[in-house]
Formats: structure tokens, C-alpha cells, sequence
């Protein structure tokens, strides 16, 4: 299996490139750090199943988002209710605020607890275009959506979670 | 208050410690090497039996199965010239010949029965008044010439084997009526003295066997088995008119309309 051991240097590049994007998607998702990194591993794995067959793969960031989205999907729906029981009553994983001054923190807090109020598609949206900082174009390719398409819906996203921040 | 994007922006702080971070990775590791060392995914049958190739499979065998099911059963109408008439001779009939036990004398008797069969056809066609038509016509005569041929080379053979068999029943003489029965059913006729052509031509064939198992019985078995051989052609004698015969007498309207030659075949190959 020679070509395994050819993959495995591309596939660990991409690991150390991705592996903390795809968590936080992951983790906006489920607020869970821990089925969040079961998550992303499990999507690290799909994309290497790909990778050992020799596939050819153009853009290897939106198949792992496209991997972790349909992962989430999943997840979804085993367990919708307990997840945002967990983020309602538990709150957030104090690690996660790491370096972050008070203030910072308490905006933080309130828009993690806003974006699960959202619908995924608009969740997926924001963290995508805001948090992960991909344009336009690359969402779109993730999506496998209208570059147009997706511009306008991110648009309408980011109004919808700005309603939702006036109403704390 | 900051901008949302902006506190957005801060969540990029959310991420794989680095203790995590390895840890996953020396697990991904683990997986890839794991992967090398394994020589091939276990082959279940399951997994066979499901996989995308035998669900093609067992699609077209279900499409076969029921086109094939009911192109055979619109077969079994089918008439002379129509389409389907061959899927009916040479495959409805062959499975049937098939399952015809392997006594010569119950294959002459199905021969005899398809010959009956043919008949009914052309009766048919009449009927509908398609014989009118030159090339049904044909194929109908055909049909039955050569069904008429197949089942009197079954009845000859038929006789032969009776013949041998007549011969070791009289060495066992309990046998002999069946015997006798199973040659009278499928007798052919052994009248000379009519100036039917038909019955002349029919009768060679049985008595150049006859006399060549007639020849056996006396060398084999002395005067007194002949005696009894000859007993037997008496009384076959009596039975003048075989099963074929009586099909043709039967269906003597369509013989006429068809203008069917029972003998034709035989004569020209005398």
C-alpha cells in the first residue's frame, strides 16, 4: 500500500492546516467540545477514505466543511432537544475563553447563545463568512450554491442575528 | 457595543488546544497505519449479494422472469404465422417434451397428441377464415406435416422397442398383457389387403420390424414362442387403425381443405 504512505504526508498537511477551523464548526454545531472533536476526527477520517482511493480533490477545505456539515446533520437529528438543553443550562466550556477580557467574554457568551437560535443554514452561514473568514465564493463552493445566492442569504443571516442581539 | 462581525470574529478563538490538537493527530496516524497493515477489506456475501452489480442483476432477472412468464403464456394461444407461434413449438412445447416420461411409447403418444394440437390450429385459423390466405395456408400444412413426421417416427420407434419388449415378455409370460396393451394403443396397421395407400405406406415401416423381431423370437426362443409371437400380430391385426390415424380421420375436413398427404414424406424417400 504504497499509496497510502504517498497520501499520508498531502492528508497530514491538511490536518494541521484545517484541524481548528473544523472544530469550531463542528462545536458551533453541537456545544460540545467533546463531540466536537469526535466530530472533526470522524471528518478527518471521511476525507481520507477519499484521499487513499486516489480521488482527485480539488479543494480539500470545502470537502472537509461539506463532511462536517453533513456530520453535524446527523447528529442533529439524534440528539436537536439535548443540545440546545446543554447550551441553555450549561452554558459554555470556561477554556473557551481563553486570553479574553471580561468584556470580550460576556459579547462572546451572548453570541454563542444566539447562533444556535438561528437556523442551521443561516448558523453555517454567518460562522463561515464572520468566524472562518471564507469569501463569498468559497462558501459557495462549499454549499454547492450561486456565489450571488449565497452573498444575498449571508446578507439576510447577519440581519436576522443582529434582531436576535437586541432582543438580549 | 462592537460590531457583530467583530465579536464574530473573536469565536476564531475557539479552537484545538494543542494537547488536543496532537492528540487527534497521532490518532488519524494510528488510523492510516492501521489501514497499510491490513491486506484487504473482509469480503462479506452480505455485502456481495447487495452490492449495486447484483441489484442490476437481480432486477433484469426479475424483468426476464416476468417478460419471459408472460411472453410464454401468450404463446400458448399463438396460431400459425403469428410471432409468437415459435415460442410456442420450440419453447412451450420442448419444456413439455421434456417432462414426457422417457417411455417411448408415452412420447409417441404426446407426438400424436401435438399432431392433434396442430389440427385445432388450423381449425382455428379457419374459423377466423385466414386459410383463405396462401402463406397461412402453407405454414398450417407445414405445422402439421412435420408434427405428423415427428410423431410417426415416434410411434416406429415405439413399435420396434414393443416389438423386443413382446419378445422378452413371453420368456416371462405374466408380463405379456401389458405387453400386448401397449402395443395395441400405438399398433400400426398391418392390413395388406386394403387398397388404402395410406394404411400400406404406414404399415412397412411396422412390419420390417416385425418381421426382424419375428426372426429373434424364433431363433431365441423355438416353435412354441412363435407360435405365440404370431398370436400377438393376430391380434394386433384386429386393431386396424392407430391413434394417429384417428386424429387424421377426425380432422378429415381440414386434411381435405389443406390438402395434407398423410405419406408423402415416406414416398419420396422410398
Amino acid at each position: 500500500m504504497k499509496a497510502n504512505q504517498d497520501n499520508k504526508q498531502p492528508f497530514l498537511g491538511v490536518y494541521d492546516a484545517y484541524a481548528d477551523a473544523i472544530f469550531r464548526h463542528c462545536y458551533f454545531k453541537v456545544s460540545n467540545r467533546e463531540v466536537a472533536q469526535d466530530m472533526t476526527q470522524q471528518a478527518f477520517m471521511q476525507l481520507w477514505t477519499y484521499m487513499k482511493d486516489g480521488k482527485d480533490i480539488e479543494n480539500p477545505k470545502a470537502l472537509l466543511y461539506r463532511i462536517a456539515g453533513n456530520l453535524a446533520i446527523d447528529w442533529y437529528r439524534k440528539k436537536k432537544s439535548e443540545s440546545l438543553e446543554n447550551l441553555m443550562e450549561g452554558g459554555f466550556d470556561p477554556s473557551d475563553k481563553r486570553g479574553e477580557n471580561i468584556e470580550q467574554s460576556a459579547e462572546f457568551q451572548n453570541v454563542l447563545k444566539r447562533l444556535p437560535e438561528l437556523s442551521p443554514e443561516d448558523q453555517n452561514l454567518i460562522t463561515l463568512r464572520f468566524v472562518e473568514d471564507l469569501s463569498p465564493k468559497e462558501i459557495s463552493e462549499i454549499l454547492k450554491e450561486r456565489e450571488n445566492t449565497v452573498s444575498v442569504r449571508i446578507h439576510r443571516a447577519l440581519e436576522r442575528l443582529r434582531e436576535l442581539m437586541k432582543t438580549t | 457595543m462592537k460590531d457583530i462581525t467583530e465579536i464574530l470574529k473573536s469565536l476564531r478563538n475557539v479552537r484545538l488546544d494543542a494537547h488536543e490538537k496532537n492528540a487527534m493527530r497521532s490518532r488519524l496516524v494510528q488510523h492510516i497505519d492501521s489501514e497499510v497493515s491490513i491486506p484487504s477489506p473482509v469480503v462479506s456475501w452480505y455485502g456481495i449479494l447487495w452490492s449495486h452489480q447484483f441489484k442490476v442483476g437481480y432486477a433484469s432477472l426479475f424483468i426476464t422472469l416476468s417478460v419471459g412468464s408472460t411472453v410464454v403464456f401468450a404463446a400458448e394461444q399463438a396460431l400459425p404465422g403469428d410471432i409468437l407461434y415459435a415460442v410456442k413449438t420450440k419453447v412451450n412445447e420442448q419444456v413439455e417434451r421434456a417432462f414426457v416420461p422417457s417411455e417411448p411409447i408415452q412420447l409417441a403418444q404426446f407426438e400424436t397428441k401435438l399432431v392433434e394440437r396442430r389440427f385445432e390450429e388450423a381449425e382455428k385459423l379457419d374459423e377466423k377464415k385466414l386459410l383463405v390466405k396462401e402463406d397461412t395456408k402453407s405454414k398450417a400444412r407445414e405445422e402439421i406435416e412435420k408434427q405428423t413426421e415427428k410423431a410417426e417416427k415416434a410411434i416406429a420407434k415405439a413399435h420396434t422397442i414393443n416389438q423386443i419388449e413382446v419378445t422378452s415378455a413371453l420368456v416371462q409370460p405374466v408380463a405379456e398383457p401389458t405387453a400386448n396393451m401397449m402395443m395395441r394403443s400405438f399398433s400400426v396397421s398391418e392390413n395388406d389387403n386394403d387398397d388404402d395407400v395410406e394404411d400400406d405406406q404406414s404399415s412397412k415401416r411396422g412390419k420390417n420390424s416385425d418381421s426382424s423381431s419375428r426372426k429373434e423370437q424364433s431363433n431365441d426362443d423355438g416353435d412354441d414362442n412363435d407360435r405365440r409371437g404370431k398370436d400377438n400380430d393376430t391380434q394386433e391385426d384386429e386393431d386396424d387403425e392407430s391413434d394417429l390415424e384417428k386424429v387424421f380421420k377426425k380432422h378429415s375436413d381440414i386434411v381435405k381443405k389443406l390438402d395434407i398427404k398423410k405419406n408423402n414424406r415416406s414416398r419420396d424417400d422410398r
